[in-house]
């Protein structure tokens, strides 16, 4: 079995590809091929991948028509790594519409994998801000999701909402076994930003009581921006940065997934 | 600046995913409940129905969408514990629904066979049912549940046994009743057979230290490791068990069915045609004669072995008796089609002194 790691927000803005893009290389250096797919129309995958935009035929909107006979338009993305991407297009919200009225719209893209499986070892799902069509998707796909939260109000009460959707959304899916929420990530930390610091300080207790497990924070760091420019992830353009190491517990809790999935 | 708290933010949230968390738990303790037989269980299966209710609510699933779980062992429902249930679904209609785990477009049955078992009888379409999520593990948990659970009847246990080794340990089936015998004489002559029972309840590390410290093949070792991890004594399977693979089709089918115990079923056992000298069928027909007799009676092991014992005797000595009459018409009819005018005078003195010595011995029978 692989691991489809949904990563999902219900505020924009909060590290979501962020996190996606460094988790994918640091469980990539862990020596498992990693796919992403830009589920969302912003296409912000591409600029932190350092890719040209592409056509719609050549994103992942191509995987939800009909014809699909499993081409799947992967590329290979930082030189080197085991990590490739479907890109994504600004088309995917007009594909959202269409799957609304369609057959088995809500489980397109968990038929497409199981139909034509991916040979990665993880699959992480890049899931645009909105809980809609496209988030249901990558929900009933997952077989694990991930929760980004900026330590703000909008985001922090984007997150419970989440919550209550992951568990209502399933249960009317009949999703079975229901994908469980890996954790919660604090993302864009600033210690020198006081509600930042309260909430921080306010999440053990909250997590423990939804029993979800709550990861270290990743902290801001204009680095991470910078990287963006040039399209590469942190870990490639400042090695030795502070925060490469925010994702390290994450990654080897993924890491211990896949072995465990590989049996 | 103000402090915040958000906590108020969560609060549904939390109090959803206790929700969740309260589901799991109740089926966890339920399979527990229904390794010890306890008189809880009913209580505890209630408590689970009612929080699925208030999370999903009940609805009426069509019986042709329902699997029932061929991981759970107990495959054996008598016809009148069926029949019985089916007539009070009937007068007083679905009390409790079942409990289903949906798959795909199916559900899977995972408490309320005997339910859903009578309202097929009933040729009913539709039944009430609440979804419960997949517990972890569903095959393993079922078959602990059901392997230590006293009415799951010897068949069902042996049967289990060799699916969970096939499973786990991917040994072909046949070779497994024979692997099994000899992995049980090897530890014998070891003597290691004590080391081995010593850890029948201890975690899977502790066994799994001890086999690797014991000196057997790899495939002997992949079976004890099974046997070991559903906390039973290779030796009792060994004795007891297997013994219940090797039974004749219908007696399989009599304690499938009809209730018929495994310990009658071996007694029964002996009626082969061989031991009754009579055809295959023949011995069939006599079996399931027995077993009508045993059920009706209600008779217990040793009554069995009686009836067993004179039912063999019966079929032997009717054979015997059969056979003489046979002979001695024969041997009449060829006397009587003798034509004595064929023999020299030599020849009939010899057969003269021939019947006189046997006619002194039938007159000496006779008397």
């Amino acid at each position: 079995m692989q691991i489809v790691l949904g990563i999902l927000a219900n505020a924009g803005g909060v590290g979501k590809t962020t996190l996606a893009v460094h988790l994918a290389y640091e469980v990539s250096k862990l020596g498992h091929p990693v796919a992403i797919l830009d589920l969302d129309p912003q296409r912000s995958l591409d600029v932190f991948c350092g890719l040209e935009p592409v056509d719609s035929q050549d994103s992942l909107v191509t995987v939800f028509s009909k014809d699909f006979k499993g081409q799947w338009p992967l590329v290979e993305t930082w030189q080197g790594s085991r990590v490739q991407v479907c890109q994504g297009h600004p088309y995917m919200s007009s594909m959202s519409d269409q799957l609304v009225t369609r057959r088995r719209g809500e489980y397109a893209l968990a038929d497409r994998l199981r139909k034509y499986p991916l040979t990665h070892d993880l699959v992480i799902i890049d899931c645009p801000a909105t809980l809609g069509m496209l988030a249901t998707n990558a929900l009933a796909a997952s077989t694990h999701l991930l929760v980004p939260v900026q330590l703000e109000m909008k985001s922090a009460f984007g997150a419970a909402g989440l919550i209550e959707w992951c568990i209502e959304v399933s249960d009317e899916l009949e999703l079975n076994p229901r994908p469980p929420i890996l954790g919660i990530v604090p993302c864009m930390y600033d210690s020198k930003t006081a509600i930042h610091r309260q909430i921080l300080q306010q999440l053990p207790e909250i997590t423990s009581q939804l029993s979800v497990t709550l990861y270290p924070r990743v902290r801001d760091s204009k680095e991470f921006k910078n990287a963006s420019a040039v399209g590469l992830p942190l870990q490639k353009y400042r090695p030795n940065h502070p925060a490469v190491e925010d994702f390290k517990v994450l990654s080897k809790d993924i890491d211990r997934l896949i072995q465990d999935a590989k049996g | 600046m103000p402090k915040v708290d958000i906590a108020k933010t969560f609060s549904k949230a939390i109090s959803v995913s206790k929700q969740e968390v309260k589901i799991a738990e109740f089926q966890k303790e339920i399979e527990e409940l229904r390794k010890k037989q306890s008189p809880e269980l009913e209580r505890e299966l209630d408590n689970l129905r009612k929080a699925l209710q208030e999370q999903s609510g009940e609805k009426w699933i069509c019986l042709s969408q329902i699997r029932t779980n061929d991981n759970q062992p107990r495959q054996s429902f008598t016809e009148e514990s069926i029949v019985s249930l089916a007539s009070s679904l009937e007068k007083d209609g679905q009390i409790s629904p079942i409990i289903v785990i949906p798959e795909g477009d199916f559900y899977l049955l995972w408490d309320g066979e005997r339910r859903y078992k009578s309202a097929l009888y009933l040729e009913w379409d539709k039944i009430k049912a609440v979804t419960a999520p997949m517990p972890a593990d569903l095959h393993r948990k079922a078959l602990l549940t059901f392997i230590h659970h006293e009415e799951l009847n010897a068949l069902d246990k042996a049967e289990a046994i060799v699916q969970e080794i096939i499973t786990v340990a991917d040994i072909s089936p046949d070779t497994i009743p024979s692997g099994i015998r000899a992995l049980v004489r090897r530890l014998e002559r070891n003597g290691e057979i004590q080391k081995v029972r010593e850890v029948l309840n201890q975690s899977r590390e502790i066994q799994q230290t001890t086999i690797s410290d014991l000196d057997l093949s790899e495939e002997q070792r992949e079976i004890l490791s099974v046997v070991l991890d559903l906390q039973l004594n290779p030796a009792s399977i060994a004795a007891n068990d297997l013994q219940m693979l090797g039974l004749f089709e219908d007696l399989k089918y009599s304690i499938r069915n009809k209730g018929l115990k495994g310990t009658h079923a071996l007694v029964l056992q002996k009626l082969s045609s061989e031991n009754l000298k009579v055809t295959p069928t023949k011995a069939k027909n006599i079996r399931t004669r027995a077993v009508g007799k045993i059920l009706k009676n209600n008779l217990n092991v040793p009554k069995t072995k009686l009836l067993v014992q004179s039912l063999i005797d019966k079929s032997v000595g009717t054979i015997r008796d059969d056979k003489l009459t046979k002979d001695f018409k024969r041997l009449v009819e060829r006397i009587n089609k003798v034509d004595l005018s064929e023999f020299n005078d030599d020849q009939l003195r010899e057969l003269r002194d021939f019947f006189q010595i046997k006619l002194n011995d039938l007159e000496l029978l006779m008397k």
